[in-house]
């Protein structure tokens, strides 16, 4: 009994402690209180700049560069934006949440979805992932001047700085600035930079917002992947160049097409292109071949107009992906829609490869056991068996004179040697991460 | 002994007593403001919400839709023209033989729209999910405008998705399921479909699981009239085939399935599908 006793004291001590809220907190208020107002400070921020707010949003530096969004919020939860991708606009909801600490979200479909889109159909990228663009952006610091941003996802950082009248005036500068180095879509390769009497094969995409500038040194090629941003007189690369001892990081055209390097003055260079459809690249890619056989699945992501027979959209192909040493061998496979909505591998092809001896050239011979595999139905099956795979794919491929292979960073350009109009980048398979 | 039992209990009473804390309940410390209301809101308030209480998630909510895939909101301007489908081809029918009540109590609580299909590994695309009985979600709104192919096509997933809600409120008879017993299989995508109708599948799609497969029945059912459905019906081998045979055992099951179940009377709702999905595409 002496014992429960004692016990049941102890038993009150306890409770009595337990009563007893002696605790000091770092903050003021819970941490609940202080989200919610650190979310309405930077709504209120966001609201109150007049001429609104500029994103430079690099989705992905390994792949791609920027694209530039200027951004209007209003008092009901909308946002306005405009970019310098063309000349649409949209208004969309925004809102904020706290699913992982402070997060703007952009709510419903708006510009900057087009880099998020999984369809590439929409805006391009890889299936699955688009440009790999996000939406959801966790909000870091938030000042008068620059919201500090990461994506919710994959954690890059993206910075919201005050925009000016002026900015939103100059969009049409932006563009045009860009689309003067733009791949001509009848000769797209090759194009070539000289600065400070060097010469380098300079590739780029509008599209994809990558400049990439390579040239031969010794026996390697030494190369740049370049990330760009635009701004009304230049294109901007996320880091400096050095060519011909010179470095820079950003360039600028006039309507002549006559080069200036804009970061250092009095500073001129010589943009130029291969004159005929039939001209082969002036540089050389040693290892090209085996460097792009480090992976071995890529999905297409551009391709040159003179390719588009290769994804006919009239039998609703929605993509095609290129298959590098599949057991030895190179491979295409085709995805369609039918009528349920369902895309599927379709189509199949198999070939020898035999590659040039520096390894950037390659051409593709006829394996005994090419094959087709799962065709949806007969009809289908028909129309891959005997037009698609054996005549136009077949035809493609084998051609003798082969295809110039360019590496990109983990994509690469596949150029038929024949006609360099007939080009597609490719870009590693990466689906839904 | 009892007595101390006693003292002991209005102890610890009085105890738990001096935790208790008088103040008033404050305001919730989460910020609940609603959203500013929009035109867009108002329409769906008008007519989802307020009658059958269907809540229309078109604005993105981070993981609220099937957090695997990479998907982007619905365009603001596809939602009301999409909706607008869905009344006339899935709500009316289905209000007019089975009455509001019926309606109410198995129409799905919230119906999600996603603006992109969801690309799966496999290099399939998801068009569509039912969750618990209470939501529908349909994807791929901003890449499908509605033309009178898509309108039987937005019929399809929706009556399609609408069977799941109905067969998780009230299972459908396990003989379904046997009549295909070891036929469903993964690959589904690979096979023809003179092969898959052959076996007894009404459609590629009903190939991938028993489920699927009587979600697949119903949704065409009302969306092929009598004589399309009759041809595909025709095309698995006409009377006698085994592919034939199988559908019409599983026609059987569906239709008193919905009868008993639920009074639908499927062939009467069939004719209401057909008059609606006619009367939208005329209007396109």
């Amino acid at each position: 009994m002496k014992k429960a006793i004692i016990v049941t004291m102890i038993g009150f001590a306890t409770l009595w402690t337990g009563c007893s809220v002696t605790t000091d907190y770092l903050f003021d208020e819970l941490s609940t209180h202080r989200i919610t107002q650190y979310i309405e400070d930077c709504d209120k921020v966001l609201k109150e700049w007049p001429d609104g707010w500029k994103m430079v949003y690099y989705p992905d530096t390994s792949q791609y560069g920027a694209y530039t969004f200027l951004l209007d919020f209003n008092e009901e939860g909308r946002v306005k934006m405009a970019w310098d991708g063309d000349k649409d606009t949209t208004e969309s909801a925004y809102a904020f949440n706290t699913s992982q600490g402070p997060v703007l979200a952009f709510t419903t479909y708006s510009l900057l979805h087009k880099l998020s889109d999984p369809d590439p159909s929409v805006f391009g990228g890889a299936a699955g992932v688009g440009f790999e663009g996000e939406y959801e952006f966790i909000i870091r610091e938030v000042t008068d001047e620059r919201i500090e941003l990461v994506t919710r996802q994959r954690k890059r950082p993206v910075t919201l700085v005050r925009a000016t009248r002026a900015e939103w005036d100059q969009l049409d500068e932006n563009r045009e600035i860009v689309s003067r180095f733009a791949v001509d879509r009848e000769l797209p390769f090759y194009q070539y930079i000289e600065v400070g009497g060097q010469k380098a094969c300079f590739l780029y995409s509008q599209k994809l917002r990558m400049a990439y500038l390579a040239y031969p040194e010794g026996d390697r090629t030494v190369t740049y992947r370049l990330p760009w941003e635009s701004t009304p007189t230049s294109i901007r690369f996320v880091r400096p160049v050095t060519l011909g001892g010179v470095t820079f990081s950003e360039v600028t055209m006039n309507a002549s097409k006559q080069l200036r390097i804009a970061d250092v003055p009095g500073t001129t260079g010589r943009f130029y292109r291969t004159a005929n459809s039939g001209a082969r690249c002036e540089l050389r890619f040693p290892g090209a071949v085996r460097a792009s056989q480090k992976n071995d699945a890529y999905n297409l992501v551009e391709r040159g107009v003179a390719l588009d027979f290769l994804v006919p959209p009239n039998h609703g192909i929605e993509y095609f992906r290129f298959y590098w040493n599949l057991v030895g061998y190179a491979a295409g496979e085709l995805y369609i829609r039918n009528t349920q909505g369902i895309a599927l591998m379709a189509g199949l092809y198999v070939s020898d490869i035999v590659a040039d001896g520096i390894g950037d050239q390659v051409t593709f011979v006829r394996h005994p056991s090419t094959q087709l595999s799962g065709a949806i139905d007969q009809e289908l099956n028909l129309w891959f068996g005997v037009t698609y795979a054996f005549r136009t794919l077949t035809g493609y491929m084998t051609d003798a004179s082969g295809f110039t292979i360019i590496p990109f960073g983990d994509q690469f350009y596949m150029i038929r040697n024949v006609d360099n109009r007939q080009w597609a980048l490719y870009s590693r398979k990466n689906m839904v991460e | 002994m009892k007595r101390l039992k006693y003292l002991l209990l209005a102890a610890f009473m009085a105890c738990f007593a001096a935790c208790s804390d008088d103040d008033d309940f404050q305001d919730s410390i989460l910020d609940t403001t609603p959203d500013p209301r929009t035109p867009l809101d108002d329409w769906i308030w008008d007519n989802f919400t307020n009658d059958y209480n269907i809540r229309v998630i078109y604005k993105w909510k981070t993981f609220e839709v099937s957090p695997e895939l990479l998907l982007v909101p619905v365009d603001e301007a596809k939602v009301i023209p999409f909706l607008e489908v869905i009344q006339k081809v899935w709500m009316g029918p289905y209000i007019q033989l089975g009455g509001e009540v019926f309606f109410k109590e198995t129409a799905p609580k919230q119906i999600a729209l996603v603006g992109s299909v969801g690309f799966m590994e496999d290099g399939l695309y998801l068009l569509g999910e039912a969750e618990r009985g209470r939501r529908i979600t349909i994807l791929g709104l901003n890449t499908r405008p509605i033309n009178a192919d898509r309108v039987e096509q937005f019929a399809h997933d929706f009556h399609h998705e609408y069977t799941h809600i109905l067969n998780q409120l009230k299972s459908y008879p396990t003989a379904f399921e046997t009549i295909s017993a070891g036929s469903y299989t993964t690959a589904w995508t690979q096979v023809s479909l003179a092969n898959v109708l052959g076996q007894g599948f009404i459609s590629n799609y009903a190939m991938s699981d028993a489920t699927e497969d009587f979600a697949e029945m119903v949704s065409w059912f009302v969306i092929y009239d009598a004589d399309r459905w009759d041809l595909r019906l025709q095309a698995a081998g006409g009377p006698g085939a085994e592919g034939y045979t199988k559908l019409k055992e599983k026609e059987t099951i569906m239709l008193q399935y919905m009868k008993n179940m639920y009074n639908i009377d499927l062939y009467a709702l069939r004719d209401l599908v057909q008059v609606e999905i006619a009367k939208v595409i005329a209007e396109l």
